[in-house]
């Protein structure tokens, strides 16, 4: 719950844009016979409603209600006196200030006359939210448009792309601290990271660390001091305006600069591709793929759909015990051959 | 497992026998998992995450994804952990295998929909009010974290301080504040700010904003020690504080101290709330007291940083022994603009007992 810088860029994020995304979006909704669509947000899920609307919540929850025509609107459970902070943060015209969502939404649903009426992972919704809704608006027929929102959010546009590649040069930085220098790395250095992705102006930095390779190939929430060994690796997790990118690294205190040179050479090359993903002198791990298809800033996925931001995480292995990195891509037209960010 | 885990299950276990229950199962997520963190000792970083715990120490965790899984793992070596895609199909599966066992689940205003108790096709109550029981009670080893955070606070507001100067950008003080905590080992901080004058209505996260001499700066800070938070709250003002800024942050002083007069074990968060709200009303500001303006005079605290009681004239519910809470009667001023005083405290059988030693007066970047 580090929240840093929250405010909105209209040269960075311009109107005409979150307005193209909501058009789009209604085709599907039309596709699909919708009367609206609710998308949900809160502190871990904000990424549709951001998506749509730039807002992202310090804190509470709300649900954006997006009719087949005019203005969406956005009910939250945040009091009145927040809603000036809303409007300069977000592009949004009507805004619902409600401690009872369920009931709120019932009553614009029911004065809109729409009955059929989809949610974005209906399932995962706060049931007291749900239950509200049906038992004021016993009509609702409640739809699932989990698959609706993932077929519409998959391809990058620009302004998706030009801030996650914003998002992944603060990371570069900020984990350029993490390298082994002069003296031996320590849990201090964790501290530079994250004052130099907050002061680049990002909106949160996630840090995990594995400080010994050697023992324990995982990454870990870092929650307390810890000593790093000769082998260790960081994963920044970074937002910037909403959009995430994951960066990982692995360092070997011992290493001689070229070497470390030569893998990091093949490490860059190699993300783009699971068809290259040979480390020399490694047997490779498993491949994860993330992406932003919901509500959720980043969760796992299959395959990359044509153009997608994609956060690829990789595991290597040698005798010196496992090597990790993570890197941000642009997945190509044919969803491979994708090219870093 | 550490003590405070420790003394957690301990607590846990007997509340479970006491009322028949074999199985709870709690739900957290990246903002708020109080409940899921007292069973399992996990604090979820990203997405929601379900925690099901056996009466006989079993404990299964699912969570979103192979990279919280991960960090699941690592948490709790002890545990099950199931990195899944759809959290409410995977904790509907386990469930099933659970057979006759009595099962509760908390908290009702998390759970989702698909798990809901009406749209579960298995029998579970709500055990929302007994984990409620146990989190608002502090143990020993809760108390002793709960104090080593209110020092972090303390120690943190010396940071904001000194790094709140003409030209800083909100943004950059919030920079200053988490590289501090960070280094200090606090895995968690909420913070707001707000920064101008009279036109300040509230706090809210860091934008832009650069600070001018003669601003009113206010911040709540919220660092995390094994999991427990405290808070802090001031108003700084850059340069000279003016007469009207004094005379206006003495309503917030008396308020402040008004419902500590009180704070004893068995009184309720009503009482407490009527005490500060009381000073506004004898200044003449009782507006200044409602939900326009203002939202709580005051919260729990623990494992979430806003949770059970709220301090307001309309909770019922009483402030037992060892409970922490903080009083802060924040809010807007119609003169001077909005302006926070606040300080945890640990409830005792007399009084309370705080561990801040920040002065709780308006401070100034002059000295």
């Amino acid at each position: 719950m580090r929240r840093g810088l929250l405010s909105w860029s209209e040269t960075e994020v311009p109107p005409a844009v979150l307005e193209d995304r909501l058009a789009r979006l209604r085709g599907h909704m039309a596709n699909e016979g919708l009367d609206a669509l609710l998308v949900y947000t809160n502190f871990p899920r904000p990424a549709a409603v951001s998506y749509l609307t730039h807002f992202v919540p310090y804190w509470s929850q709300g649900m954006l209600i997006v009719p087949p025509d005019g203005a969406p609107v956005l009910a939250v459970s945040l009091s009145k006196r927040v809603s000036n902070w809303i409007r300069e943060t977000a592009h949004v015209s009507e805004i619902i200030n409600t401690p009872n969502l369920g009931k709120e939404l019932a009553a614009n649903l029911k004065s809109g006359g729409h009955i059929r009426v989809g949610a974005v992972e209906l399932n995962r919704l706060p049931g007291a939210v749900i239950n509200g809704l049906e038992a004021e608006y016993p009509d609702i027929e409640l739809i699932d448009s989990t698959a609706l929102y993932q077929d519409f959010r998959a391809t990058a546009d620009e302004t998706e792309i030009a801030l996650s590649r914003r998002a992944a040069e603060i990371a570069r930085t900020a984990l350029a601290l993490a390298r082994p220098g002069g003296a031996p790395v320590q849990a201090d250095i964790l501290s530079a990271i994250e004052r130099s992705a907050r002061m680049a102006g990002c909106e949160e930095i996630l840090i995990d660390v594995a400080e010994d390779l050697a023992a324990d190939g995982r990454f870990r929430r870092l929650d307390g001091p810890t000593t790093f060994r000769d082998r260790y690796a960081v994963r920044l997790s970074v937002a910037y305006k909403g959009h995430w990118v994951r960066l990982a690294r692995s360092f070997d205190q011992r290493w001689p600069e070229d070497r470390a040179k030569e893998l990091e050479a093949h490490i860059a090359s190699a993300a783009g591709s699971a068809d290259t993903s040979g480390l020399p002198g490694f047997s490779t791990g498993p491949i994860g793929l993330e992406a932003c298809i919901g509500t959720l800033p980043l969760q796992s996925i299959i395959k990359p759909a044509a153009g997608q931001v994609v956060s690829v995480n990789r595991t290597w292995h040698d005798e010196g015990g496992a090597w990790l990195a993570s890197d941000p891509v642009l997945a190509g037209p044919d969803g491979k051959n994708a090219r870093p960010l | 497992m550490n003590v405070i885990h420790r003394e957690r299950q301990e607590r846990l276990f007997a509340a479970m026998a006491d009322e028949g229950v074999d199985v709870v199962m709690s739900w957290g997520n990246a903002w708020q998992c109080d409940y899921l963190r007292y069973v399992s000792d996990y604090s979820v970083l990203e997405g929601d995450a379900i925690a099901v715990i056996l009466i006989d120490g079993d404990l299964h965790l699912i969570v979103e994804g192979e990279t919280e899984a991960g960090r699941a793992r690592a948490k709790c070596p002890g545990a099950t952990v199931e990195a899944a895609d759809d959290l409410v199909e995977a904790a509907r599966r386990y469930l099933a295998k659970l057979g006759n066992r009595q099962i509760v689940t908390a908290p009702r205003t998390l759970l989702p929909y698909g798990l809901a108790p009406e749209n579960l096709d298995r029998a579970a109550a709500d055990g929302t009010d007994l984990l409620d029981r146990l989190l608002m009670t502090k143990s020993p080893a809760e108390i002793d974290a709960m104090r080593r955070a209110t020092e972090m606070a303390d120690a943190g507001y010396q940071v904001f301080r000194d790094a709140a100067k003409p030209g800083v950008a909100e943004f950059e003080l919030v920079a200053e504040i988490e590289g501090y905590f960070r280094e200090a080992g606090s895995p968690e901080n909420f913070m707001i700010l707000g920064s101008g004058g009279q036109e300040v209505r509230g706090m809210h996260p860091a934008g832009e904003r650069r600070l001018r001499e003669g601003d009113l700066v206010t911040t709540e800070l919220s660092p995390c020690v094994d999991g427990y938070f405290s808070q802090i709250c001031r108003t700084l003002v850059i340069g000279e504080p003016s007469r009207v800024q004094q005379d206006a942050f003495q309503v917030y002083i008396d308020a402040m101290n008004a419902g500590f007069s009180v704070l004893k074990a068995g009184v309720t968060a009503s009482e407490v709330a009527k005490a500060e709200n009381d000073v506004f009303r004898d200044y003449g500001l009782e507006e200044y007291t409602t939900s326009e303006y203002t939202r709580v005079r005051g919260h729990g605290l623990g494992l979430f940083l806003d949770t059970k009681p709220h301090i307001l004239e309309d909770v019922d519910i009483v402030l037992e022994e060892d409970a922490f809470c903080i009083v802060h009667p924040n809010t807007y001023h119609p003169v001077a603009g909005y302006m926070v005083l606040g300080d945890a405290a640990l409830v005792t059988k007399d009084g309370y007992r705080t561990f801040s030693s920040t002065p709780a007066e308006l401070l100034s970047t002059a000295g």
